[in-house]
This record gives structure tokens, sequence and C-alpha cells, in this order.
């Protein structure tokens, strides 16, 4: 087991880890990052309060080992298209 | 307490595995004491009497009931999903959860509870359990006999309208938590948890103002909201930062009754405790 840090990184706030999590390797680090910040991202990114979500990881002597990043693509059709004339 | 993993501690863990042997019989500290109930059912009485006024021949009842102390360490199962009752048990100290485990080994708990519950009071009439219990501290907690409890209830029709009630009540509890982990977003997710373990915990004289003990580690906040950990400690952090809370250790403390029951979306009424003005 060893200890890792979660940092996340949405839009302007940074939220930084200062517990840590202890976690069998960099793997388990890696897939933890991936599913919170897919969680944290099916929060905030529908509300457009930011446009992506990034955790990063740390391990124990504060060095990057991982990051995952999810972004939201929102595409609108502008100018709005006329309904077709039958 | 002093075993327990604080929920600000390093070491999120206390996953239950399905290797892990432990029954409360085995996993006692000291010799189990067989006794009556006596001052033991204090926390019983103060459970009821949130929304029931207990009459003194019943509390003498209560106090009266052959009683099985046991002292369990933090993180072990009191009873499994599939055993066969043939009693029941009162948290006397400490705090326990209920949960069940998917196909794929992850857990959702599904409820906390605290001094004076009994958690599983539905193995009087329901035969094979269909949850877990297990502990989240140290504890100590009172088992009662099936037969003993079906004798009180016969005697004294109001407790047993009283074990009636707190059954559907912890029916309520479970409808509030479908839909806060179906529904709400994290922030208010998380806010309600602890506006409900507060609001508990005064019913019953444990919080003192508006500060309570938190029971649970950042990873079984994350199985009591289907959050990741990671989830868990960055929408704390926003509740710190907003100045809603304060977390010491295991201590918590609100700092903004008002503004934590709003974000939490919480509205009391499904823990109908009537008789106190904790209700507020």
């Amino acid at each position: 087991m060893a200890l890792f840090y979660f940092d996340v990184r949405e839009g302007i706030r940074f939220v930084p880890d200062e517990e840590g999590l202890e976690l069998p390797d960099v793997a388990a680090a890696e897939r933890e990052a991936a599913e919170s910040a897919a969680c944290i991202g099916r929060d905030l990114l529908p509300k457009g309060v930011a446009r992506a979500v990034t955790v990063e990881v740390r391990n124990e002597h504060g060095q990057r080992v991982a990051t995952a990043t999810v972004t939201l693509a929102l595409d609108r059709v502008d100018p709005e298209p006329t309904p077709p004339v039958l | 307490m002093c075993c327990r993993v604080p929920l600000s501690s390093v070491t999120r863990n206390g996953i239950p595995t399905p290797e892990r042997e432990v029954r409360s019989r085995q996993n006692q500290r000291g010799a189990p004491v067989n006794t009556t109930a006596g001052n033991y059912a204090g926390p019983i009485i103060r459970h009821l009497e949130t929304n029931f006024q207990l009459t003194e021949d019943e509390k003498g009842a209560l106090q009266g009931m052959p009683m099985h102390i046991l002292d369990i360490r933090a993180d072990q199962d009191i009873v499994r999903e599939g055993d066969r009752p043939t009693r029941c048990f009162a948290i006397i100290e400490g705090f326990v959860c209920t949960f069940k485990m998917t196909g794929a080994g992850k857990r959702q708990i599904m409820a906390f509870h605290i001094p004076g519950d009994i958690p599983d009071l539905q193995s009087l009439h329901l035969e094979v359990l269909d949850m877990s219990i297990s502990t989240l501290t140290p504890c100590k907690v009172g088992f009662v006999e099936h037969e003993v409890m079906r004798a009180l209830c016969v005697r004294y029709p109001r407790l047993a309208a009283a074990f009636w009630r707190d059954t559907l009540i912890t029916g309520a509890v479970y409808r509030e938590w479908v839909m806060n982990v179906g529904r709400r977003d994290a922030y208010p997710r998380i806010a309600h948890v602890l506006c409900e373990l507060v609001t508990r915990m005064r019913a019953v004289g444990l919080a003192d103002d508006q500060s309570c003990e938190v029971p649970m580690t950042q990873s079984e906040l994350a199985d009591v909201t289907g959050m990741t950990p990671v989830h868990v400690n960055r929408t704390l952090q926003v509740l710190r930062a907003n100045n809603l809370i304060k977390l010491k250790g295991s201590k918590l403390t609100v700092l903004d009754w008002e503004r934590l029951k709003q974000a939490g979306d919480f509205d009391p009424t499904y823990l109908h405790l009537t008789n106190t003005d904790a209700a507020a």
C-alpha cells in the first residue's frame, strides 16, 4: 500500500488533497482518479461551472504520477435551423 | 474510542471483504455479561422517547429485560445477510451501519445507527436478515432474545406500537436515502447526511449544541453516498470553504445550521422526532 494525494482542478477552483488515500499501486490510484474525475464532472460539467475537471495524482513525495481529465463538449447549431416548409 | 479512525485520517479503508471472517461472538473484548438491562436500557428509552412518551411502567419493563452485553471492536460484522437471528440488539455505545454488497463486491451503506437504535428490529418478524450490520467504531451492544421482546410486546401493547413505529421510521429514512443517493448532487448529498447525523444525535442528547462526532471515515462516507473518497473529500472541503461546517479530527461543528439545511435540502419531517425540540 502507498499513499497518494488527489488534487482536483475544476475551472478556477483548485481543491488540494491534504490527507491522501492509501491504495495498492499507481494503477489503482489512476483508476480512483478516473472514476473521481468522471463523478465530479457528472456533477459540475452540466451546470457549466467548469469546462473540464482534472484530478491530479501525487505520490507520497509530492511527485505527479497520473492525471485524469474529463470534459464536456456542447455544440449548439447557430443559427437555429427553421422548421422545414412542407 | 481511542482506536477509531477519524474522518480526517489517511486510512480510508474499512471496506469489508468476504474473507473478513468475523462474528461478534468471536470478536468481543472481555467476557460477555448476562444481566438485566437496567441502566443499559437508558439509550433505548431516550431513543423511543424521541417520538413517544413512555410510562414509568414501560420504562421499568425495558430496564427489566434480560440483556446480553457485548463489547465489539470497530469494523466487525454484528449480523450478516442470510442470518436467522433469535435475538435483536440495541446500541448502548458507539456507531454501526447497515449495508449490502453488490455481486462485484462494492458496498452500499444504507443507514447509520447511533446509541439507542435497534438496527435489526425487523428480525423479530422477518426470519432471514436481508442486510448486514457492522460496527463503525468500538461499540457496546445489548442483545435481547426475540422471546423476551415478544413477551414484552404482549404485556405492553404500547411498547409493541413503539417498536412498530420505530421500524416504520427506519423505512422513512431509507426512502429519504434513496432520494439522496439517486437524485441529489454531491454537495447537497453530503450536506444532507451531516444534517441527519446532527439532528439524530441532538435528539438523543449526544450532540453538544451544534457539534457532534462523525463516526465515519471518508471511505465510509463514500459508501454512504455512492461517491468516491476523492469526491467526498473535495465536497467536504467545499462545505468547509463555504463556512458551513468545521471538521477537526472526527468532530463536526455546524457553523451555520440554516445554510447547511438549505444546502442539504434537509427537511427533518422524515425522522418523525415529535417529542423533541431537535425537530426544528
